[in-house]
């Protein structure tokens, strides 16, 4: 059997994990407006790297489910769009993020727990 | 001749849909500005910037097909079960028929055997390339349109394959049933078309012309009603006691025929067995005869030791299933 070395795996299993904190990080972010490549830039610094090309469309589809809103700032030389997190996305971003946070509870939870115990209270 | 970036973004929108051209091109203009920008103050040189701000966004027709939400798939995981059983259903159904249609449709309007295996081949590629192409057609414009919900039906416990079991395999019997309706043909065939022409131009049959008035009816029905039996036996989920009685019945009335035909050299036509004597054959009829004797009691017993062996494996084959399917 073809057996992938132990990197494409980490990496195959950390960009699943990774897949859905990019919609949290970008509502929360934009609470505050911000054009793209500064969107970009702040995730990169805080750890959270995305790919350029997996970035700008997808501000674009939150914008079009009405979850970021958007303007053309044409004060620069160089005219960018605006994106800022919406009421609609605020709302959403607090539903994420207690997802998120019992999500983290049930991990831990598993993780702290002697299983011998939980699967006991199964069978 | 344009900068990389403007045949970069130029790639992208024509990938996009009319509406979202301009904001699209207008953004990734300024994206791929400020990508660049980074790596000069980062310290590359002007091409090398460009060129890397272009890689990280990537190939164009990705980039354009995020953008606007357009699949990258010819048929996605919404249809791909739907479409691989269609696809199934169609070749184990559409196949057969059309083949064993070909196949009579020749013999009885006259051609030659040879030509009438190139043909089918030919015939039988042709379709099954067509059927390929063409539910692979409608599948990959049904992904590209929001499909009613119901027209991708929800797949339901109910709907698994229920296939029999224990040794009971659908080739076995489609091959089987063919292999019957060959035999046919051939009765009928040899009739009409023959390698041998007598002094009117009229073909010579292989097998004595007087046997119409029974024996060759007797056989074709035989062959028949086998491919019928075959056909309930494989729904019937394999050998049972009665279908080992029936296919020995059917096996007889073409096999006993044949048998006692060619043992008193009555099969053959004469005219035919003087043309292959006249061909430096001085034996013909003698081994012809011998080898019908040796093939068709060879295949009956052949079947008859198989269908006895199969009867108990296929019963527990069939008891196990039902247990393990309620229902």
């Amino acid at each position: 059997m073809f057996v992938m070395n132990d990197e494409d795996v980490l990496a195959g299993h950390q960009q699943e994990l990774r897949r859905g904190t990019v919609v949290i990080a970008a509502l929360a972010t934009l609470k505050t407006p911000g054009y793209g490549y500064g969107l970009l830039a702040v995730l990169e610094k805080s750890g959270l790297s995305v790919d350029a090309n997996t970035l700008y469309p997808l501000l674009r589809r939150l914008e079009k489910q009405g979850l970021l809103s958007s303007s053309w700032d044409t004060t620069d030389s160089r005219p960018r769009k605006m994106y800022s997190t919406s009421d609609a996305g605020r709302k959403l971003l607090q539903q994420l993020e207690s997802e998120w946070n019992s999500l983290t509870q049930s991990l831990n939870t598993l993780r702290t727990e002697d299983p011998k115990n939980l699967l006991k209270e199964l069978s | 001749m344009k900068t990389l970036t403007n045949r970069y973004i130029t790639a992208v929108i024509h990938a996009v849909p009319e509406s979202q051209r301009n904001d699209v091109q207008a953004e990734l203009a300024a994206a791929i500005a400020d990508l660049t920008d980074a790596r000069l103050e980062a310290g590359a040189s002007p091409q090398e910037a460009e060129h890397s701000a272009l890689l990280e966004l990537g190939d164009p027709m990705r980039l354009a097909a995020e953008y606007s939400n357009r699949k990258l798939q010819l048929i996605g995981p919404d249809h791909y079960p739907t479409y691989i059983r269609l696809l199934k259903v169609l070749a184990a159904t559409v196949l057969p028929i059309a083949g064993t249609g070909i196949i009579i449709a020749n013999l009885l309007t006259g051609a030659d055997a040879g030509d009438t295996a190139a043909k089918t081949i030919v015939t039988l590629i042709q379709l099954t390339v067509q059927l390929f192409f063409w539910v692979t057609v409608v599948f990959a414009i049904l992904e590209r349109n929001q499909a009613p919900k119901s027209m991708y039906p929800a797949w339901d416990p109910s709907t698994l394959p229920d296939p029999p079991q224990g040794g009971v395999k659908l080739g076995d019997t489609i091959a089987s049933i063919i292999m019957s309706l060959v035999g046919v043909a051939y009765l009928v065939w040899q009739h009409f078309r023959s390698p041998f022409t007598d002094a009117g131009g009229a073909p010579v049959p292989s097998l004595e012309p007087s046997l119409w008035s029974l024996w060759i009816p007797v056989m074709i029905a035989g062959l028949l009603t086998g491919a019928v039996v075959e056909f309930l036996r494989y729904r019937a989920g394999g050998w049972s006691w009665p279908f080992v009685g029936l296919n020995a019945v059917t096996g007889l009335l073409v096999v006993v025929p044949l048998v006692w035909l060619a043992a008193t050299n009555s099969l053959l036509n004469p005219p035919m067995v003087e043309r292959l004597v006249a061909l430096g054959w001085h034996d013909a009829a003698l081994h012809i005869n011998v080898s019908v004797i040796v093939i068709a009691v060879g295949i009956l017993v052949w079947e008859l030791i198989d269908s006895t062996r199969k009867v108990r494996t296929d019963a527990a084959a069939r008891t196990k299933h039902s247990n393990s399917n309620p229902s």
